[in-house]
């Protein structure tokens, strides 16, 4: 609902009063005027206010003062006096504008003196009058959490025995909804219940229940103000935004994963309550009503937005537009000296496209196709291909049989068969040879195409499908043999720029089977269990038994000859008997560097059974993998990656289609830590009792795109509205607007130009000398802008 | 009839009036203000800016009995310069029992001479006047 706001007509304007009130703490009770040489300071006119800037945040208000000392005429006595310099700083202080129109307000102000700065006249013939002027500048109270730093953090400890809940106190500075360290460190870290009126951090560093902005502004004000010696809040701090409100609404649509180590409260404020989503906020102090006893003083943070209409997200999620809106007439008023209406084209865009981070699809194939002809490695069905060179296999497979000029070692085959081994095993060590049987590489000719890789899974899809923007989209990412088909759902990713993550986006506690990844919710760990959590490492395991015909009775169950599966770092945990263990062992490693995963046996050869060639060189049965149980990486080996998506995940909308079709100006939000984790289906995230467990339906593990489409949405409303910055400057001082306030438009009645901007500053000047005093009424948005 | 009396305080005159005054009444603290114009609005406005004194300037006249006094009297008007402001009675009128008004001495510029002619009158009947010209600020004072 829009309000006129008619600035009235008057011919004649009164200058205002200033009195200026000190305390040394912030209460109102406690604030007298300026105790100046004495005598009623209300009086005396060398104490003046040269500019009160009142700011929405990140701004701080200012407030410039200004005192004369030295031989002063008292207007009380009529007779030059003696007055000491102030010494205030420190202080708090109140700053009353007076009214000057009978239906006006008083302007009162408070903050704390944290600057002078003083010009020296001299002291007088007799060296005992000294004179000058102090300058003395108080900032705003948001100044006071700029001053104090978070260090520690409070838990919500319910483990004690006496009593039901205890607020546990430790060092370091928890961020919210964070977990500093970890591959994918957002997690939720909230306690599951409040207390004494805000909620704590759980007591285990991950939760199930995450912070949204309005409980974390509420928890930093309780807990990280500024304190008295005895341990209380200094003043109490208060969001002004009640339950259910819309000033609740601005903080609760977006979801906040800020760091609080070495920051202060206000620059943890000026994120939480973010200028990029549109929402802004100033401090200001209530005094307690004196006419109510529990009432007492507090500042309060006041939220505004910078939007005209209520915005919906979704079906149960609105934004709601400003609510205090209004209409500014000022046609007719004498005293406007300047009314500045800027336009800034910058800011007219077309689209406006969020980005998040980049996407990731996990997925588990086969290393090989299932018929590998090690004559036609670079086949396209083939997904891994030797990440070594024949040579490098030659050097390796003869090992100490042969020089290094690759000429017969005459004194090799004098040994014994252990000290050939053991030389071959010192020749093998070498960097040389490093990367034979141990390092696979993504094949440069890869179709893309992911099989289920166990019986009765025959579904193909793209390992990197078009995942669209619209998180109500159903999308297909099953392979057709169509090129049209497949151009729409076959993203175009060079091979050898494939990004193999070290770490699944799946987590070991977590049950993905079945169609559980679409149905269930999967939240981190239960604080009160305190099981953590972690992500499954790149999985790389082998058939290990069984003829891989499967036999099962009529209840599906297997009775004969089944497959068996054992992750490759854990081999031997299966063996039935010694024939079929294994006594050797293998790890996994992804290198960072490109598209390659190391699948380390210890000795390399024995996952390689038909590539390794013993021929003379090995005797040693102890290094052969035909004696050992070995396995052929082409034949047995199957992965289980998360790859990272070539595209980021985004959301475009177009605010306004240009005429010639090209998009002109287009804005980019960047949204940290926004994820969309896509898991196919048939992907194997763990071995039970050798038996792959898979997700049959495969799905989204985090799925932020409804997160970035309501930014997305927000962002269009608001730069789909024109808007314009007004600076409009009157010859007089008054209560007449607030911060936050939306001027929607200005010139009510013949010329109505849209505004459609908060007021984030208002600013009185008393020039010194006989000047009438001004104010100044700024709107802008650059303050508050979601880029 | 009796002279009227002039004085800045201790200060007696035989004359005392403003510049620029037909009269020469010392001029009383007034409202001052500014006036304020908008292009395209009609009309003018005018903020206010409280009630304070303007500098003027005011010329006294007083014979003395002879230069020795004349002498000291120039050097004690100097001495008022930046003293407590002083109360002015002009035309037997007290400015500051009647209006609440003292005067702030900014500057002073005295001579004094002897006259040629048989005196006849002031305050003295003497033979040397002193002339001077004030400089002063009127200031609302409340004691």
């Amino acid at each position: 609902m829009t309000t006129v706001q008619t600035l009235d007509t008057v011919r004649i304007i009164d200058t205002p009063t200033i009195t200026v009130y000190a305390a040394d703490v912030l209460a109102e009770t406690e604030f007298t005027t300026v105790d100046i040489a004495g005598v009623n300071p209300a009086e005396i006119p060398y104490l003046w206010v040269n500019r009160l800037r009142i700011m929405a945040a990140p701004q701080v208000d200012t407030c410039e003062m200004q005192f004369e000392y030295g031989r002063k005429l008292n207007p009380l006595s009529g007779q030059f006096e003696l007055v000491e310099p102030l010494e205030i700083v420190d202080q708090f202080v109140k700053v009353v504008i007076g009214k000057t129109l009978d239906t006006d307000k008083e302007i009162i102000w408070y903050g704390r003196i944290k600057h002078e700065s003083k010009q020296v006249f001299g002291a007088g013939a007799n060296q005992d009058e000294p004179a000058g002027m102090q300058f003395f500048t108080a900032f705003g109270l948001l100044h006071l959490l700029d001053e104090h730093f978070n260090l520690g953090s409070v838990l919500y400890d319910n483990t004690s025995t006496t009593t039901f809940v205890e607020e546990k106190t430790i060092q370091g500075a928890i961020p919210f909804n964070l977990d500093p360290g970890g591959v994918y460190p957002e997690t939720g870290n909230r306690s599951q219940f409040d207390h004494d009126g805000c909620y704590l951090f759980s007591l285990g560093p991950r939760s199930k229940y995450k912070w949204n902005a309005a409980q974390a502004v509420e928890y930093l004000l309780k807990h990280h103000v500024p304190l008295k010696s005895d341990g209380e809040s200094a003043v109490k701090w208060k969001l002004i935004a009640p339950v259910d409100s819309p000033e609740r609404s601005y903080l609760e649509w977006y979801e906040v994963s800020v760091d609080r180590e070495l920051r202060t409260t206000k620059e943890i404020l000026d994120e939480l309550i973010n200028r990029k989503r549109g929402v802004g906020y100033f401090v200001k102090f209530d005094p307690a009503d004196p006419d109510d006893p529990d009432d007492e003083d507090s500042i309060g943070v006041y939220l505004f937005n910078g939007t005209k209409d209520d915005i919906t997200l979704s079906a149960t999620t609105t934004l709601k537009g400003n609510q205090n809106q209004f209409s500014l007439d000022f046609e007719n008023a004498f005293d406007v000296v300047e009314s500045t209406v800027s336009d800034v084209a910058t800011n007219a865009f077309t689209h406006v496209r969020v980005f998040g981070e980049y996407m990731t699809v996990t997925f588990t194939n086969k290393m090989t196709n299932n018929f590998f002809d090690p004559d036609e490695p670079d086949d396209p069905t083939n997904m891994f291909v030797r990440g070594w060179t024949d040579d490098q296999a030659e050097k390796f497979n003869k090992a100490a049989s042969i020089n290094d000029d690759g000429t017969p070692n005459d004194t090799y085959a004098e040994q014994s068969p252990e000290v050939q081994a053991a030389w071959n095993a010192f020749a093998r060590n070498s960097d040389k040879l490093s990367n034979v049987y141990r390092r696979y590489m993504i094949n440069p000719d890869w179709d893309q195409l992911c099989t289920g890789p166990h019986d009765g899974e025959s579904e193909t899809y793209y390992a990197f499908p078009v995942i669209s923007e619209d998180p109500t989209h159903i999308d297909d990412y099953e392979h057709s043999d169509d090129p049209d088909v497949e151009a729409e759902r076959k993203e175009t990713v060079e091979n050898r720029r494939i990004k193999i993550l070290p770490y699944l986006v799946l987590k070991d506690q977590n049950d993905y089977s079945g169609t559980k990844i679409p149905d269930e919710e999967f939240e981190d760990d239960d604080p009160e269990e305190f099981v953590i959590p972690q992500h499954i490492p790149t999985m790389v395991y082998a058939h290990v038994s069984g003829s891989g015909q499967e036999v099962r009775d009529d209840d599906g169950e297997l009775v004969d000859n089944p497959p068996r599966y054992e992750l490759v770092d854990r081999l031997n945990y299966g063996a039935f008997d010694d024939d079929r263990g294994r006594r050797w062992g293998c790890s996994v490693a992804c290198p960072s560097d490109g598209p390659f995963l190391n699948v380390s046996a210890h000795p390399p050869q024995m996952i390689a059974t038909t590539d390794f060639s013993v021929d003379d060189a090995e005797t040693a049965e102890s290094q052969q993998p035909s004696s050992n149980n070995g396995l052929n990486w082409h034949d047995d080996l199957f992965v289980t990656l998360t790859c990272q998506h070539p595209r980021r995940l985004q959301r475009t909308i177009e605010i306004e289609t240009p005429d010639d079709g090209v998009p002109r100006n287009q804005c980019r939000i960047y949204v940290p830590r926004a994820r969309c984790d896509y898991v196919h289906a048939y992907t194997t995230f763990a071995i039970d009792k050798g038996i792959p467990i898979v997700t049959t339906s495969g799905g989204f593990v985090k799925d932020d795109r409804q997160r970035i489409s309501d930014i997305a949405r927000a962002a269009a409303e608001w730069y789909g509205q024109k808007r314009k910055t007004l600076n409009l400057t009157l010859k007089q001082c008054r209560n007449i607007v607030q911060l936050g306030w939306l001027i929607t438009d200005i010139g009510a009645n013949l010329s109505p130009t849209a505004i459609h901007t908060p007021v984030t500053a208002v600013e009185y000047n008393f020039p010194p000398g006989n000047q009438a005093p001004f104010m100044r009424i700024e709107t802008n948005y650059h303050d508050l802008d979601f880029t | 009839m009796p002279l009227p009396i002039y004085s800045l305080g201790d200060f007696l005159f035989v004359n005392f009036s403003a510049s620029g005054n037909d009269d020469g009444e010392p001029m009383l603290p007034q409202e001052h203000s500014e006036v304020i114009q908008r292009p395209n609005v009609r009309g003018s406005g005018i903020v206010r800016l409280e009630r304070k004194g303007i500098p003027f300037e005011m010329r006294s006249m007083v014979d003395v009995d002879n230069e020795a006094a004349a002498n000291l009297l120039v050097g004690n008007y100097y001495l008022a310069v930046g003293t407590d402001p002083l109360a002015i009675v002009w035309r037997d009128r007290d400015y500051f029992t009647t209006y609440g008004v003292k005067y702030f001495v900014l500057a002073v510029m005295a001579t004094q001479s002897r006259v040629v002619y048989a005196p006849v009158g002031g305050l003295t009947a003497g033979n040397f006047v002193v002339r001077a010209t004030w400089h002063l600020l009127p200031v609302e004072v409340q004691s």
